[in-house]
């Protein structure tokens, strides 16, 4: 799994683009659109979209477990859908199909997907926190994909020993 | 055992869809800068956590990598706040005192709950220790929209989204039953003879 993931990633930081490394090229448009939230909501609609297309591909308990992230990103998506209509922008719909990051064959590379996708929204969450844009809604999502991650990572590896980070979307 | 996740999920371990959202901590007193009062709070507060990873039963075998995971990010969460307040030009919150309680009656109010008691059973630990680092993932949350620097908010958000992974990994441990108990039943009471 490390090798993938290294495979994946250092192509974008060659070019200069590591926060893309987990996004599609659909969302990866989409973000370039908007403000930080709107950002976030692109990304929770992709969220919403892989989660539920990738769990189908999972055995029962794993299943479980990516079914209620899943229900955890549609609340995201609805609350980020109402702060931003609050904020008097204009929330962008789905997009029609989301391509994966990576091709996605077993169990490891679909996890390693979805955790791709925690990454990349707990740093759409931290760059929401900085920018001001409601910030006590994007600190609580931060948090909760924060944790995602670490039940994900747990999924992964089977060690809860490296499952936390000091500064989630750091870097 | 992912399972056992999910019901973490529907325990509302997770923060972010909890149906009841968090009182806000009141202040006791007014500052002039919030900026100040979050960070003087936050490295007591920090302090605190540290001391309550300290009691001996984090170190039997179950908890101590989570343990020493947790600590090692609380002693960079007090780093980076008390590195922040400098750069602030903020006062340097207080980091000297010998005590946990010495420490958390020193802050201006009281974020967590109270110290962990000497020898506690391994599990009865590990779920106060969930208990601790939720209400402190719900104090740093609380606290930023009253955070001015947004350098601060996102320091704020950060060390909240990692207490809460510490409070979902020792929730985990918990529900996979990792952690498991290390007190011994009491012994039975001597016969009495007549």
């Amino acid at each position: 799994m490390i090798t993938r993931r290294v495979v994946l990633v250092l192509p974008a930081l060659a070019l200069g683009l590591p926060s893309r490394a987990a996004l599609s090229a659909a969302t990866a448009r989409a973000q370039s659109a908007g403000s930080p939230l709107a950002a976030a909501l692109a990304l929770e609609h992709e969220a919403v979209h892989t989660f539920g297309e990738l769990g189908a591909r999972l055995d029962d308990a794993t299943k479980e477990l990516v079914r209620a992230l899943d229900a955890n990103h549609r609340q995201h998506r609805d609350r980020v859908t109402a702060a931003l209509r609050s904020a008097g922008e204009t929330p962008a719909a789905a997009l029609p199909a989301y391509s994966l990051p990576i091709p996605v064959g077993e169990r490891a590379s679909a996890l390693e997907v979805l955790l791709l996708l925690e990454e990349a929204l707990v740093r759409a969450y931290t760059t929401a926190v900085r920018s001001g844009t409601d910030r006590a809604l994007a600190g609580e999502l931060l948090g909760a994909c924060a944790s995602h991650l670490t039940v994900l990572r747990f999924a992964r590896a089977r060690s809860l020993v490296g499952s936390t980070d000091a500064f989630p979307g750091q870097g | 055992m992912p399972a056992l996740l999910a019901a973490a999920l529907g325990a509302g371990v997770l923060a972010g869809c909890s149906a009841t959202e968090p009182s806000p901590t009141p202040s006791p007193s007014a500052t002039p800068d919030p900026d100040a009062d979050y960070l003087q709070r936050a490295v007591a507060a920090e302090i605190a956590l540290l001391a309550s990873y300290d009691d001996p039963a984090s170190s039997v075998a179950d908890l101590s990598p989570l343990v020493a995971e947790a600590r090692a990010h609380h002693q960079q969460h007090l780093t980076a706040l008390i590195d922040s307040a400098r750069a602030a030009g903020l006062p340097v919150p207080t980091t000297s005192s010998p005590t946990p309680s010495a420490v958390t009656s020193g802050a201006p109010a009281e974020p967590r709950g109270p110290q962990l008691a000497p020898a506690e059973d391994a599990v009865d630990l590990a779920r106060r220790l969930v208990a601790i680092e939720r209400r402190s993932s719900e104090f740093g949350r609380d606290a930023l929209p009253t955070i001015r620097r947004p350098v601060l908010a996102v320091l704020a958000a950060q060390i909240a989204a990692s207490e809460g992974q510490h409070a979902t990994a020792l929730f985990t441990a918990l529900r996979e039953g990792q952690i498991r108990r290390t007190s011994r039943p009491s012994p039975a009471p001597a016969a009495t003879r007549s």
